[in-house]
């Protein structure tokens, strides 16, 4: 179901009485109880992958148990490896098998050879790059001894299928969750706040931004080949924007509805657009996955310590997969490739780790250097999304050649102008509430500090009004992250 | 918690009064001229979209009472068919529009599913749950509906519009087609077959559905007649032959098309749009249909 449904606005409630009121008193009832609804949320998309994650579950949990008695090295990685084996191969059937069997029927052809192969039709179950790389962080830590195993099946399961982030993360540690399972959960006040305001802002940025950029992207991107180079970088900038109201969205209220249970999920995106070199974006971009790659990926490669060329290959490995991670197609791997490229220059001069703080730290204003770098950062990730939005890499390759003609400098053409117009109002305050509430988890955190009730509910209030009479509503748009 | 289940319930009672408020706004200006009960006395019924709509009441002095409403697809037309056999309704004859356009995929979004669920029963929907969620969840909470919102939307806009001119009235359309210069005619038929044949096939979902209604019609035995409205001439040359073939389910089981495409060709004067009769040609045409 999705959070922006009337199935979920039923579900929630349901499960938020049955979880403060009726299994309060019992730690292992709320536990169970989570599991359970969590599975009625995934069976809500389609009830046969089910049996997946329940197998991953399983398969995992043992494989955790074994860990903690088993002494011997050699057993040890095996039984990692199991773990590993399974859930990536659930991956890989599923994601990519028809993309190795086209690239491979691809590869015979072109050196003069026949092979008949007949690709499937592989539904893709939802959530499964999300879960798997959380169960797989979960082995993994038990491996290395920075977690204990679990012996509590339940909230195992609860861990591995809590349903606020089971589809589109974020991709929680089992470091971070799984202990909040163990302990008996207090119903904090601020904490629910907080988390409503979240869920309310998640959908804002989801359905008010996401929804209606997606609207001139999809336009624009599907056909390209009939608008002006102004307008292609607008079709960019809309898909820049809604992948980034989409995800983020989806992520807050993720996090927000957590909160209303009394779960503190990681932090998933810290405003990317104010970076000000790419370093800095893949710090704050989709921060449970690119931490994920750095600790179970980059650094046991050696990350970067070695030489040039080995960081220069770990650097690529990482992001190569990272962009093959998103899908099974050729433009991600190539906007990963891209995303490196501009990375590269940043680590070799050492310079990947200048912009840590904030932008505009206690300043209203950022400096002319600050804005330049927001630009130029902007800028380099909007060419990478053409590749990531593209139907393939000839159509983003054409899409690129046809930025860099000529019509750059005329007018793009507004073939809605009055809806267009409404977009652009709603982005730029969307920007402007997000840069006041850049030092916050979210652009909306610091209402809470508002003192006066009317004033708070005022506030809360515009952002309903405006979402219900500009909110993209009768456009069905999936959350991208779902196809992942 | 007592703090967050208060405000939660104020929060409710606010998003209620809203609701109600929409509500019956939509029940006012939206499902009223919809959620229509026929006499029993009628024996015969006309179901299609604007094209039939254009038909108006003229057909009740012959006992056919028209049921057709604009963007009535044929999810919408089975459901309001079973609803009269559900409710012991006499039915000798029943015309179906079934015009090139008819089973245009544009017809999957652009229905009128969430006002036709008034005639629906459990047994239209796959599960009970679905049912109770599309005839009592979705139906009353009218704030969350796409249609319900965009017409609010615009209602509100309209009259905010209409206060900042100082009270000038909107002036009211009345449109003439046939006093339009042909390349004016020729324009806004060809935007219209851009919207209906957008897409190069037919939707297989809803031959599913006319298959579903041809089964009704033997199960129950009424007499079932297809018809093809008439368009005016810059319509169907626009068209130039584009057909989903709603009329060709029809003839493969063996039932009869009334063929009015090309009727009024040269009688532009009998239609208020490219493809859509006014009061005149419906006069007209309704007698022809029923064979008076």
């Amino acid at each position: 179901m999705f959070f922006n449904s009337i199935d979920f606005a039923i579900f929630l409630p349901i499960v938020f009485i049955l979880y403060w009121f009726v299994f309060k008193k019992n730690l292992r009832l709320q536990n169970l109880l989570i599991v359970l609804a969590s599975y009625v949320f995934y069976a809500w998309w389609d009830w046969r992958f089910l049996s997946l994650i329940i197998f991953s579950t399983v398969v995992d949990y043992f494989v955790g148990r074994k860990l903690r008695v088993e002494q011997k090295q050699a057993n040890r990685k095996l039984l990692l490896w199991t773990s590993i084996v399974v859930n990536l191969g659930f991956l890989g059937f599923f994601k990519y098998y028809n993309f190795f069997l086209e690239n491979f029927i691809a590869s015979f052809t072109f050196f003069g050879g026949e092979i008949q192969a007949n690709s499937l039709n592989i539904i893709l179950p939802v959530g499964i790059s999300f879960y798997t790389f959380q169960t797989l962080s979960y082995t993994i830590d038990v491996y290395r001894g920075k977690l204990e195993p679990t012996r509590d099946f339940i909230a195992f399961s609860a861990f591995v299928s809590f349903f606020p982030q089971l589809v589109a993360g974020p991709i929680e540690r089992a470091t971070n969750l799984l202990p909040q399972f163990y302990k008996n959960r207090k119903f904090d006040y601020h904490q629910a706040a907080d988390g409503m305001r979240q869920i309310l802002w998640g959908l804002f940025k989801k359905i008010v931004i996401a929804d209606n950029c997606a609207i001139y992207a999809n336009e624009i991107f599907n056909n390209s080949g009939e608008y002006s180079a102004s307008t292609l970088v607008l079709g960019a900038l809309f898909f820049a924007f809604q992948i980034y109201g989409d995800f983020s969205g989806y992520s807050d209220i993720a996090i927000g509805t957590s909160r209303l249970f009394g779960f503190d999920l990681m932090r998933n995106f810290n405003y990317p657009y104010f970076s000000r070199d790419i370093a800095e974006f893949w710090r704050r971009w989709h921060i449970s996955l690119s931490t994920w790659f750095r600790d179970y990926l980059y650094i046991p490669l050696g990350g970067s310590r070695g030489g040039t060329w080995m960081q220069i290959r770990n650097i690529f490995i990482i992001f190569l997969v990272s962009g093959f991670w998103h899908g099974a197609n050729w433009t991600f791997i190539v906007w990963g490739g891209l995303n490196a490229l501009f990375f590269l220059p940043l680590l070799l001069t050492k310079r990947n780790r200048t912009n840590l703080g904030e932008v505009a730290q206690g300043k209203f204003f950022p400096s002319i250097r600050e804005v330049i770098s927001i630009g130029i950062t902007f800028g380099l990730t909007l060419i990478a999304w053409i590749f990531f939005r593209a139907e393939s890499v000839g159509h983003a390759v054409s899409y690129l050649k046809g930025i860099f003609s000529p019509s750059i400098f005329t007018s793009p053409e507004l073939f809605d102008p009055r809806g267009m117009k409404i977009t652009f109002v709603l982005l730029a305050i969307f920007l402007l509430i997000e840069w006041i509430g850049r030092e916050g988890q979210f652009a909306i955190e610091n209402i809470s500090v508002a003192k006066s009730k009317a004033v708070r509910w005022s506030l809360y209030s515009s952002i309903l009004l405006v979402l219900y009479f500009f909110g993209a509503f009768d456009e069905t748009v999936e959350f991208i992250y779902f196809q992942f | 918690m007592r703090k967050f289940i208060l405000n939660g319930l104020l929060f409710l009672s606010l998003f209620l009064v809203c609701n109600t408020i929409v509500y019956l706004f939509a029940q006012d200006v939206y499902h009223e001229s919809y959620n229509k009960v026929p006499y029993k006395s009628f024996d015969s019924f006309i179901f299609a979209d604007s094209y039939g709509m254009a038909l108006r009441d003229y057909g009740e002095e012959y006992n056919v009472y028209n049921f057709a409403m604009a963007s009535d697809s044929y999810f919408d037309i089975k459901r309001k068919l079973s609803y009269l056999i559900r409710n012991d309704y006499q039915i000798n004859t029943v015309y179906i529009g079934v015009d090139n356009h008819s089973l245009s995929t544009n017809r999957e979004h652009m229905n009128n599913l969430d006002r036709s669920v008034y005639y629906s029963s459990s047994k239209d929907f796959s599960n009970p749950l679905t049912y109770f969620k599309e005839r009592y969840l979705v139906y009353y909470v009218a704030i969350f509906r796409p249609s319900v919102r965009a017409l609010f939307r615009s209602y509100l806009f309209q009259n905010a519009k209409s206060l900042l001119k100082r009270g000038s009235k909107v002036k009211e359309n009345s449109f003439d087609w046939s006093s339009l210069a042909e390349s004016q005619r020729k324009k806004e038929a060809e935007a219209i077959i851009e919207i209906q044949f957008l897409s190069q096939n037919r939707s297989e979902e809803l031959k599913k559905v006319l298959e579903e209604i041809i089964a009704l019609s033997k199960e129950h035995q009424f007499e079932l007649i297809g018809v093809k409205f008439p368009v005016s001439e810059s319509y169907l040359k626009a068209m130039n032959n584009a057909n989903y073939g709603a009329d060709e389910v029809f003839v493969a089981h063996g039932i009869p098309v009334l063929n009015f495409k090309r009727k009024y060709l040269e009688r532009d004067e009998l239609f208020a749009d490219s493809n859509h009769l006014n009061d005149k040609g419906a006069e007209q045409i309704i007698k022809i249909i029923l064979n008076k």
